[in-house]
């Protein structure tokens, strides 16, 4: 898969996320963790997997923590992808 | 249409109505955990708390929605966003229902927290930790989260009299 054009997934409601996936000519990750910086580390361990599950391996990943749960922040980047592949 | 799909749909639903309207948004949600969250208890609880803020703000407008998330009311109120927040925060404080309830507001410029307004954030409904920790960490069993909100409603009935009713 691939992150074609601008796409975006989730809300900033509690226990959510929003993300947010453009083109780019690498992988970029910027995460703003409002909520739960201990769990920093696993945010980015997730988003990593779960990109490298797609096959993505260039473009921007902006994600906005709102104490979202892995399967959560899972789902929102995989949809987020598959938008921006379509 | 899962739970995350059921959100993002919501979020948009209150954002159109902020739009539409120019108002501040308050939202009226259960405070349960789990995957489906209609649940008689929820729709109990919301239902009594709707009361509360018909009484306490001011209401223009009302709308509701009941899925797996729970039965939800909306209102457009003629507060500005951080007075309404501060009211909201203390339906949530003093009522015997308000803990199991979230009660958010929301206006064409943001969602606004507790902390943004310099109160203490809410707690764990088991453990004296910042809600959001416990359940970022998963840190109780579900049964105990669930066995928690059903005692709480079954205290408040007590108090107010109410006989004690299936919820199942």
């Amino acid at each position: 898969m691939e992150i074609k054009k601008q796409a975006v997934c989730g809300t900033i409601q509690s226990n959510d996320c929003f993300v947010r996936v453009t083109p780019g000519e690498e992988l970029m990750l910027h995460l703003e963790r409002t909520v739960l910086d201990a769990f920093g580390e696993q945010i980015e361990k997730v988003v990593r997997e779960t990109l490298a599950d797609l096959g993505i391996t260039k473009g921007q990943i902006f994600l906005e923590d709102k104490g979202a749960l892995d399967y959560t922040i899972r789902a929102r980047v995989e949809t987020a992808v598959m938008r921006a592949n379509g | 249409m899962d739970i995350l799909q059921l959100r993002e749909k919501r979020d948009a639903f209150e954002r159109s109505l902020i739009v539409r309207s120019g108002r501040t948004l308050l939202t009226l949600r259960g405070n349960y955990p789990g995957e489906n969250k209609d649940h008689p208890l929820v729709t109990f609880v919301v239902e009594t708390l709707r009361e509360e803020v018909r009484q306490r703000f001011h209401v223009e407008e009302e709308y509701h929605s009941q899925t797996k998330e729970g039965l939800f009311f909306y209102f457009l109120l003629l507060e500005e966003g951080e007075k309404a927040k501060r009211k909201a925060v203390a339906l949530e404080e003093n009522h015997p229902l308000g803990r199991l309830a979230d009660v958010d507001v929301r206006d064409g410029e943001k969602i606004y927290s507790r902390k943004g307004l310099g109160l203490p954030e809410r707690t764990c409904y088991l453990w004296l930790e910042k809600a959001v920790l416990c359940v970022r960490s998963q840190k109780h069993p579900l049964k105990e989260v669930l066995d928690y909100f059903e005692n709480q409603v079954r205290a408040y009935r007590v108090l107010v009299g109410k006989k004690e009713e299936s919820t199942e």
